[in-house]
């Protein structure tokens, strides 16, 4: 598994990076933002999934209600993302740690190589992310997520890319969060 | 460089990211996307109410199936003689002309 640069802030730390599977020609992020903006990708995804979209958990809407509501959405999503990538991070009260939370909604302390995903109130799109720094984030996926749980295969899959992305990154010693790593080091030093 | 990046560029792969171009494109041609979108939704569920295929569509309309398959990708900038060949060939309304001129009557 590779890693990619998506963009980076004026300062070397902040961005977003992703990961690249092998035998895959396209890097996480990119993808996500193809397939979900890909009309025939999510009518197939939504015919596939017809149960849980009438089973109510955003009430019960047909195939192509669900296709146009999800291209609202990666827009709004896209856009955050590009203005970031345009206008950097210079704005101190804006940092991809809004955008992005802990991927357990009972979760509120920030811990080392957190498991992250961004969304949209109220949406049901998932950017999945590996949090390095609270403007630095390790993106390993996206998925629709349409039930409460994680328990549907494509969002199981999402998880196990979350665990090999924490290896990787475990395995090449970027072990703490950078800005845990500064407070670490500031509190052995005092 | 900071440590952090320094440490993520030596796993970098040599693929680079394509995103902020099709981004870009996404933003700048936004409103005709939509509308591609909206009648690559309308072909889709037609293919599938009728039991077609894209190469079935191809084949009716005499394009190539990779034409079609642009068109449900909701990718193509598509000229109204293109739309009238989809609406013929489906037997669907693209553009509700009735419902534009009675708007205006109204």
């Amino acid at each position: 598994m590779k890693i990619l640069r998506i963009f980076v802030g004026e300062r070397g730390s902040d961005g977003i990076w992703s990961i690249h599977l092998p035998g895959e020609k396209q890097n996480e992020f990119d993808k996500f933002f193809d397939i979900t903006n890909d009309i025939e990708w999510l009518h197939n995804f939504f015919e596939k999934n017809k149960h849980d979209l009438l089973t109510g958990f955003f009430g019960r809407l047909t195939t192509s209600e669900a296709v146009l509501r999800t291209l609202e959405e990666v827009e709004e999503m896209e856009d955050v993302l590009y203005n970031f990538a345009q206008q950097g991070f210079k704005n101190r009260y804006t940092c991809l740690q809004h955008l992005f939370k802990p991927l357990n909604n009972f979760e509120y302390a920030i811990t080392c190589h957190q498991k992250s995903k961004a969304r949209i109130k109220r949406g049901w799109l998932r950017l999945y992310a590996i949090r390095l720094a609270e403007n630095c984030y390790l993106v390993t996926g996206g998925a629709i997520k349409l039930t409460f749980d994680m328990k549907r295969e494509h969002l199981q899959r999402e998880i196990v890319k979350l665990d090999l992305a924490k290896t990787l990154l475990r395995n090449n010693g970027i072990d703490y969060p950078e800005d845990l790593n500064i407070f670490h080091h500031e509190q052995s030093t005092r | 460089m900071s440590s952090l990046q320094d440490k993520l560029s030596k796993l970098q792969g040599d693929t680079p990211s394509q995103w902020k171009a099709a981004a870009k494109y996404r933003r700048d041609n936004r409103e005709w996307l939509k509308k591609s979108a909206a009648i690559a939704v309308k072909v889709l569920d037609a293919l599938k109410e009728q039991g077609l295929t894209q190469k079935d569509l191809a084949e009716r309309m005499q394009v190539s199936p990779q034409h079609i398959n642009k068109i449900v990708k909701g990718q193509e900038n598509l000229t109204l003689e293109t739309i009238t060949n989809l609406e013929m060939a489906l037997g669907i309304k693209i553009i509700d002309d009735n419902a534009q001129q009675k708007k205006s009557a109204a």
